[in-house]
């Protein structure tokens, strides 16, 4: 399983609900890279006073990404001229409209994606939380949809073609080792085979607690015993759902990150992320 | 008047359940209190006995005697329901639903789930139905930013925008005939920004964007009387916000402060503890003897929550000083309506200062 990160199309798209570890296995993935002398950058999708939230990493370039400027950007494409973009995005009802519909902004970033991955440079997107990744996956299609036809249009499908292939770009779903958030996570996975142009690449199970080693013949009623017991059960629920999740991902690979005391640096998530056994091997085996 | 409580927090905080313990805490002080969750937890959904999409709904609670109301509203349907309740035309209602911007719209892009549940709600908050509604945001650093909405709303419906999108589908007449229409419209695209709009975008989009706000005709008064009652309620809010001990739950909740429209009332901190349930703690102190190495991973993996937690408290403190800090203990156990009730008497002290004048 060396160098998961190894068989990776140049974009990465990481995504997940909030609070499951997104910004540290995006760091561990672009640690990873920057290893291997890629010389990764590392994007955040975030908005206007925004910081970023991952940590410098050497070799690693970071940059965040914000809806609004990309809007401004690809306006400014899309009607050939800055004055004429300037004056059609300030016009009190394209501002308005732009700003409410979310899979505009998302189009946008992702335009402003496609155009720094020119040539294969290598990237890790770090997705916002919300909307599980499958709403920006699915802006450009809807778009194209919606302006059948003209620039807009061509805009939106040059996006598809270029970026949302798995050549080119490829999905990581981080989630928690607890059944309920599996079950969920099979859901996107799902949804995104059917509706997103890409499948998810891989799953990677953040923080699964260590087993306890307890020797057979403590007292009846012991704490720790029961604990070790407590996380036997929850890791067999979460082999069963991974088994299924296994179901989910024909090509894909599952890889677990283990519940470190403290929080680790890009450099030993990375190590994690390439040197870790799959769990599609553990559940197999 | 109903005092709005906004609770506010990054993603896996326990943001949900520490809201519906307020909840209940503010019921058990007599409070009529509703629970509104814009991001739907399916099981605690479960555990309190409502159901998602199935509006507001009492919640079940062990002790029994004081509930509160629970309303979580799917996301997906947030835009059905608002449609449903202010169409009383059916004929109007399905032209409106019937068009392509409705579809997209309702995918419920994040933040205008929130709005939509609020406004939703209109008729439940204008009746004085409840003292106090929990509104818990969206799990997001943006997810404050819907405060605005209510009052863009209203502006977008009510000004000159919708004008401008009227005299388009004026002109467009109908979609059937949109192969003449492109002619007509062009022939017509005399100001410089229309023409620059038809250059990017099929004339047929225009006539859709255009019809639907057309549609949006029979609806438009009532939809922005109640943007402004739910944009004048959360003027009045008093905010939470909510945190864990994680690098990422402590970044969103600073970046969530500044986004506050006033300072917060309160910072909830769950886990705020080693985690270690009691009965743990105590053997892993006897060591015992066949044990000792499980007893140092424990001791280990409690030290490294209680560093998280130190850093957390440093970090918000040095940063929001005035506002005061609620530790919440891990809550043993994991079943949801047991971590509310036993989160419920750490809010008694909070949900009496928020409900004071």
């Amino acid at each position: 399983m060396d160098g998961f990160s190894e068989g990776l199309p140049p974009v990465v798209f990481v995504t997940g609900k909030g609070g499951v570890g997104k910004t540290t296995v995006a760091e561990g993935l672009a640690a990873a890279r920057a290893v291997r002398g890629m010389a990764p950058t590392l994007i955040e999708v975030g908005e206007p006073g925004d910081v970023l939230r991952s940590r410098p990493l050497p070799g690693v370039r970071r940059e965040l990404l914000t809806g609004e400027e990309a809007l401004a950007k690809a306006a400014e494409e899309l009607f050939g001229s800055a004055l004429v973009s300037r004056l059609v995005m300030n016009s009190f009802a394209v501002r308005r409209l732009a700003q409410a519909a979310a899979a505009v902004r998302a189009f946008a970033v992702l335009d402003q994606i496609r155009i720094r991955a020119r040539g294969g440079r290598p990237m890790i997107v770090d997705l916002p939380a919300t909307g599980h990744g499958l709403g920006w996956l699915r802006a450009p299609g809807q778009l194209a949809e919606l302006a059948i036809a003209g620039r807009a249009h061509e805009m939106a499908r040059r996006v598809e073609r270029e970026l949302l292939v798995p050549a080119r770009s490829a999905v990581v779903v981080v989630t928690l080792p607890e059944p309920l958030v599996l079950a969920e996570t099979r859901e996107l996975t799902s949804r995104l085979r059917e509706e997103a142009p890409l499948g998810a690449h891989a799953v990677v199970v953040n923080g699964v607690p260590r087993p306890l080693p307890v020797p057979p013949g403590l007292p009846p009623g012991s704490a720790i015993a029961a604990e070790a017991a407590r996380r036997r059960v929850r890791r067999d629920a979460r082999r069963q759902e991974l088994a299924r999740l296994a179901g989910e991902l024909p090509h894909g690979a599952l890889l677990e990150l283990p519940r470190w005391p403290l929080e680790p640096s890009p450099e030993t998530v990375a190590a994690a992320l390439a040197g870790g056994p799959s769990v599609a091997e553990a559940v197999a085996g | 008047m109903t005092r709005m409580i906004v609770t506010a927090g990054g993603g896996g905080v326990g943001k949900t359940t520490t809201s519906a313990a307020l909840a209940m805490a503010l019921a058990r002080q007599g409070h009529r209190t509703l629970a509104l969750t814009v991001d739907p937890a399916r099981r605690l959904a479960d555990a309190l006995g409502v159901e998602i999409g199935a509006g507001i709904r009492p919640a079940r609670t062990a002790r029994g005697g004081v509930a509160f109301d629970l309303a979580m509203p799917a996301p997906d349907a947030a835009l059905d329901d608002l449609a449903q309740a202010l169409f009383t035309d059916p004929r109007e209602r399905e032209a409106f639903m019937g068009n392509g911007l409705y579809a997209t719209l309702a995918d419920a892009p994040a933040g205008m789930h929130e709005i939509l549940v609020l406004l939703g709600l209109g008729g439940v908050l204008e009746e004085g139905r409840y003292d106090a509604v929990v509104l818990d945001t969206a799990p997001s650093r943006h997810a404050l930013d819907f405060l605005a909405f209510p009052g863009q709303l209203a502006e977008l419906l009510s000004g000159a925008s919708v004008g401008f999108f009227a005299s388009f589908a004026q002109r467009a007449g109908d979609a059937a005939t949109a192969a003449v229409e492109r002619s007509r419209l062009l022939g017509w695209g005399k100001a410089r920004l229309e023409e620059a709009i038809l250059k990017v975008l099929p004339p047929e989009f225009l006539v859709e964007g255009a019809r639907f706000f057309a549609d949006l005709g029979p609806i438009r008064e009532p939809l922005v009387a109640r943007a402004r009652r739910a944009d004048a309620l959360l003027r009045e809010a008093r905010f939470l916000l909510v945190s864990a001990p994680t690098r990422a739950a402590r970044q969103d909740a600073l970046r969530l402060a500044e986004a506050l429209p006033k300072p917060a009332a309160g910072l909830l901190l769950n886990r705020a503890d080693d985690g270690l349930p009691p009965a743990l703690a105590a053997e892993i102190d006897r060591v015992p003897q066949p044990a000792a190495e499980a007893a140092a991973l424990l001791r280990e993996e409690a030290q490294g929550r209680r560093d998280a937690l130190e850093r957390t408290e440093r970090a918000l403190r040095a940063r929001l000083p005035t506002v005061p800090l609620h530790r919440l203990p891990t809550q043993h156990g994991g079943e949801p309506l047991a971590i509310v009730e036993g989160l419920a008497p750490h809010l008694e002290g909070l949900a009496r200062t928020l409900m004071a004048a």
